[in-house]
């Protein structure tokens, strides 16, 4: 059971070897553990956005984005990827609708994590001790806080 | 069973046998038949009430991701973008929903 959604800052962290991210995803069973679809098409998107900022010239580093864009679906394989369909679209504009203003990713990462709580799962997104940055940490407050009004406060109105 | 034994030395030092799947068993002898010897029965007298098992350990799923992309200065690139590109996106989302609350306010005008 998916117990864990990596928004796109910590899987970054984790890809880039942050040992105290690394430690911690390490250390969780794996089958607990997941991204969402979001995070994989930001991924996508920043390789694809190298391979055009170096296409014209061409060399190692346009061959080096290409090679990275091709692999990113055979490493992504091996873990679960949530998705975001109807029910997360829901609760995306039932938020917006409510006045949550919070960046539009980060929001549809958040929908992906409130949609899996009502389905019985119970995503925690993570408190890192001394998190490298603080709007990942706002992130983390403001998700908390969407999952459970109780743990953080209330987002907002616009 | 067959084991790898490595064997050192010469006539006038001696011989010294080693298994190399059991680093404990280390035999010295003045010829090398001797040694192999006292390997050989080494080996037994360790393996007399051993049985062998097979342990598998599973990998851990997320492993060979970690680290990825560490060092790599086309990954820092890519992150820059990616925050450019959020920052694009929420921007777009706020003046089309700007604009459907103008055109909604149109709409409800007299």
């Amino acid at each position: 059971m998916t117990r864990y959604l990596l928004d796109t800052d910590h899987f970054s962290l984790f890809l880039g070897g942050h040992p105290a991210v690394v430690a911690r995803v390490l250390s969780t069973p794996a089958d607990e553990m997941a991204i969402g679809v979001v995070t994989v098409s930001e991924l996508a998107h920043g390789w694809q956005a190298q391979v055009s900022r170096h296409n014209l010239r061409g060399g190692p580093a346009l061959w080096y984005a290409y090679s990275r864009l091709a692999q990113l679906p055979v490493e992504l394989a091996a873990i679960a990827i949530l998705p975001y369909a109807a029910p997360e679209e829901a609760r995306f504009i039932a938020w917006r609708r409510a006045g949550v203003r919070v960046g539009t990713n980060d929001l549809r990462i958040a929908a992906i994590a409130a949609s899996r709580r009502r389905r019985g799962c119970h995503p925690q997104p993570w408190r890192l001790r001394a998190g490298p940055r603080h709007r990942v940490r706002r992130l983390v407050r403001l998700t908390l806080a969407q999952l459970d009004p109780a743990r953080g406060p209330t987002p907002r109105p616009g | 069973m067959t084991y790898q034994v490595l064997v050192r030395g010469n006539a006038r030092r001696g011989y010294t046998a080693r298994v190399l799947s059991l680093p404990s068993v280390e035999v010295s002898a003045p010829t090398e038949a001797q040694a192999i010897a006292g390997a050989r029965a080494a080996i037994a007298e360790v393996v007399r009430d051993a049985r062998l098992v097979e342990v598998e350990v599973a990998a851990h799923g997320w492993a060979p991701l970690a680290g990825l992309y560490e060092g790599d200065q086309q990954f820092a690139a890519v992150l820059e973008e990616i925050q450019a590109y959020r920052g694009a996106l929420s921007s777009q989302e706020a003046l089309a929903m700007q604009a459907d609350r103008t055109e909604l306010s149109g709409d409800d005008a007299p």
